[in-house]
């Protein structure tokens, strides 16, 4: 599993947050790895953005603590925000503007750069967003997926560690979400990405860890993996020949619970331990000259295991 | 009309000098579920609008059970229910009073001594039974489609004619709107838009794809998801560069992408032979310090084939 060897890049502590009765947050924790993709997820007015708010600076916590690389947000205010990029919800741009002079805007306030650095560090945000073609085009002939990615590239060009993103991805076509989920990908090796989105398949695809917020507190944390496949696993394999040196071999392992034989050639493993069974599963067949044609764990979709866990919150 | 409930033939609309639709054709079989899918701005609304008589086409013709939506035009509508993309309701009519209104729009589909069930009955299904009288400035997004959906479903429509109707709700929301989609199957007729293509994946038995104002693809959702056989998807962790780079220079793998999610590596490879993926599985496994989480021919999405299929479009 993940070593915790390094502090996480966003780690928030009982955090608590009232407008005036109503209370928002009502104890959010969250440890956000460094370098991981991170993705936000909840029912609307569950607290996403709120929470995104208090670690931009642009809220103050009614309680509890939250840091960004070690800088406390409320106490450290200045340093923390300088290693953050932020896109907020619905952002909005001036229309007469290009592609290039939003940037280089964003960056001016932000960078303290000779004009040629800062050239430079805009062409290349825009080169790395995809933009490149559009880099001279007005902010309002652009398509919905290319505003998007101008405003990922508007947090990005300031190099913070931390990228914060509130619902990139809504309101788009699957060509436009497409892009965007590469530009994150893009991103993913330059910086810690914490995002929000109600998008569950997309969080699947490129996500290396979720939280679920409900009410105001998390109700569910981890690696994507473990909200798709329990510790006890049942992994299918499908088999052209030779198998029984295979399943006589399993059969004695601790690791494995049942193995059953189905009559198209496919064999169900149930296995209480994941590790082992990826180190040794496959292993055993093709070491016994069992000719593999595939191999996978049954899933649960990421959508079934959030609609548990919110659905199961609403009626406790 | 050989049981189609709504056929579209050579459909043209022009807005000035902007031509929208360009020779549309659609055949929407009685009692499917069918997604209309497209990039924005390919002619989705347009064409719901033209069906619905809000909008004349410059040429061609629609039909909805036989009957042409312009020269019959009362007739046609009389059976067809609409959600148009961004419902708004008057602020101080109750759900009831919303319903009530639309029904009296449909003078014979609901007689009057019945319309008090009827709306009873609609709002118990959409999950609006206990704010019924409540006024629909109130409501939340997903309240506010569930009861779109409610209206467009008040005359007892023999189809329903939905605008993005899953468009900017959460999970639970989304889930909501697909559940009353599900439970209409084989009682009404639905054609609807929408960009989450792994909701149509699931609920929808036909599509059509409209790009440029033309349908660039429709069919069974079953004919566009034929993978790809040459493509294997492997989860893995451990294996070395090198490893990695000796597969590579292998004439039986002819491309490797490999993507990083938390400790392990998503591997898509494309291979040469009927003997080149054991090879694979063969050369991995040969190191001791490589597990395998997940082995089999890459999965076909309908996101991948719609993406394929505009992009082609835009190119040609």
């Amino acid at each position: 599993m993940t070593e915790r060897l390094q502090a996480p890049a966003i780690d928030v502590r009982g955090l608590r947050k009232r407008f005036g009765r109503t209370e928002v947050l009502r104890s959010v924790d969250l440890s956000v790895p460094l370098n991981s993709v991170f993705g936000f997820l909840g029912p609307n007015g569950a607290g996403k953005t709120t929470t995104m708010k208090v670690l931009v600076g642009l809220l103050h916590a009614s309680g509890g603590s939250a840091s960004v690389m070690g800088h406390d947000v409320a106490r450290e205010s200045m340093q923390a925000r300088a290693v953050i990029g932020y896109l907020p919800q619905d952002v909005s741009y001036w229309r007469h503007l290009t592609v290039r002079d939003v940037l280089a805007f964003t960056a001016r306030r932000y960078l303290d750069l000779s004009r040629r650095e800062l050239h430079e560090q805009v062409d290349d945000t825009i080169e790395l967003a995809g933009l490149g073609h559009l880099a001279d085009r007005r902010v309002r002939k652009l398509s919905g997926g290319e505003r998007q990615r101008l405003g990922v590239a508007e947090a990005w060009v300031g190099r913070p560690d931390v990228l914060i993103l509130d619902e990139p991805s809504s309101g788009l076509d699957p060509e436009g979400r497409h892009e965007v989920l590469d530009l994150l990908d893009r991103l993913r090796e330059h910086a810690t990405i914490l995002y929000s989105t109600h998008i569950l398949d997309d969080v699947e695809r490129i996500a290396d860890q979720i939280a679920i917020i409900d009410h105001g507190a998390i109700v569910a944390a981890g690696p994507v993996d473990s909200f798709l496949i329990g510790s006890t696993a049942i992994y299918s394999v499908g088999i052209d020949g030779a198998k029984h040196g295979a399943v006589d071999l399993l059969r004695t392992a601790p690791w494995v619970d049942s193995i059953e034989l189905g009559s198209d050639g496919r064999i169900e493993i149930t296995v209480n331990d994941r590790q082992h069974a990826e180190h040794g599963l496959l292993r055993a067949f093709v070491e016994h000259g069992a000719h593999v044609t595939d191999f996978r764990p049954t899933r649960r979709s990421l959508e079934d295991t959030y609609l548990d866990l919110v659905g199961a919150n609403d009626h406790g | 009309m050989r049981d189609l409930a709504l056929e579209v033939r050579g459909l043209h609309k022009h807005f000035g000098k902007t031509e929208v639709l360009r020779d549309l054709d659609l055949d929407v079989p009685i009692h499917s579920i069918y997604g209309f899918l497209g990039p924005n701005g390919a002619g989705k609304s347009t064409t719901m609008k033209i069906v619905m008589g809000l909008l004349r086409p410059s040429a061609g013709r629609a039909y909805v059970f036989g009957r042409d939506v312009h020269r019959d035009g009362p007739a046609a509508r009389a059976l067809v229910g609409y959600l148009p993309q961004q419902a708004r309701f008057h602020p101080y009519r109750t759900c009831r009073e919303v319903l009530e209104f639309v029904a009296r729009l449909y003078p014979g589909r609901v007689p009057r001594g019945a319309l008090r069930d009827r709306t009873d009955e609609l709002l118990e299904n959409v999950g609006l039974a206990e704010l019924a009288d409540r006024r629909t400035a109130g409501l939340s997004g997903g309240e506010a489609q569930r009861l779109g959906l409610a209206q467009a479903l008040v005359s007892e429509p023999e189809l329903l004619i939905l605008d993005e109707p899953a468009a900017a709700l959460d999970p639970e929301g989304r889930r909501d709107v697909l559940g009353i989609i599900e439970s209409l199957r084989g009682r009404v007729t639905i054609f609807y838009s929408t960009h989450i293509l792994d909701d149509v994946q699931r609920v929808s038995d036909r599509v059509a794809v409209i790009s440029g104002g033309r349908i660039v693809a429709d069919g069974p959702v079953s004919d566009l998801l034929t993978g790809n056989e040459s493509t294997w998807t492997l989860h893995t962790r451990g294996c070395s560069a090198d490893t990695r780079a000796a597969l590579t220079a292998e004439p039986w793998v002819t491309d490797l992408d490999v993507r990083s999610r938390g400790d392990s590596e998503i591997w898509s490879v494309r291979l040469v032979g009927d003997e080149a993926a054991e090879r694979l599985l063969h050369r991995l496994l040969l190191d001791d310090g490589v597990d395998i989480a997940e082995f089999h021919t890459s999965d076909h999405t309908l996101e991948d084939a719609y993406l394929s299929i505009v992009r082609n479009d835009r190119e040609h």
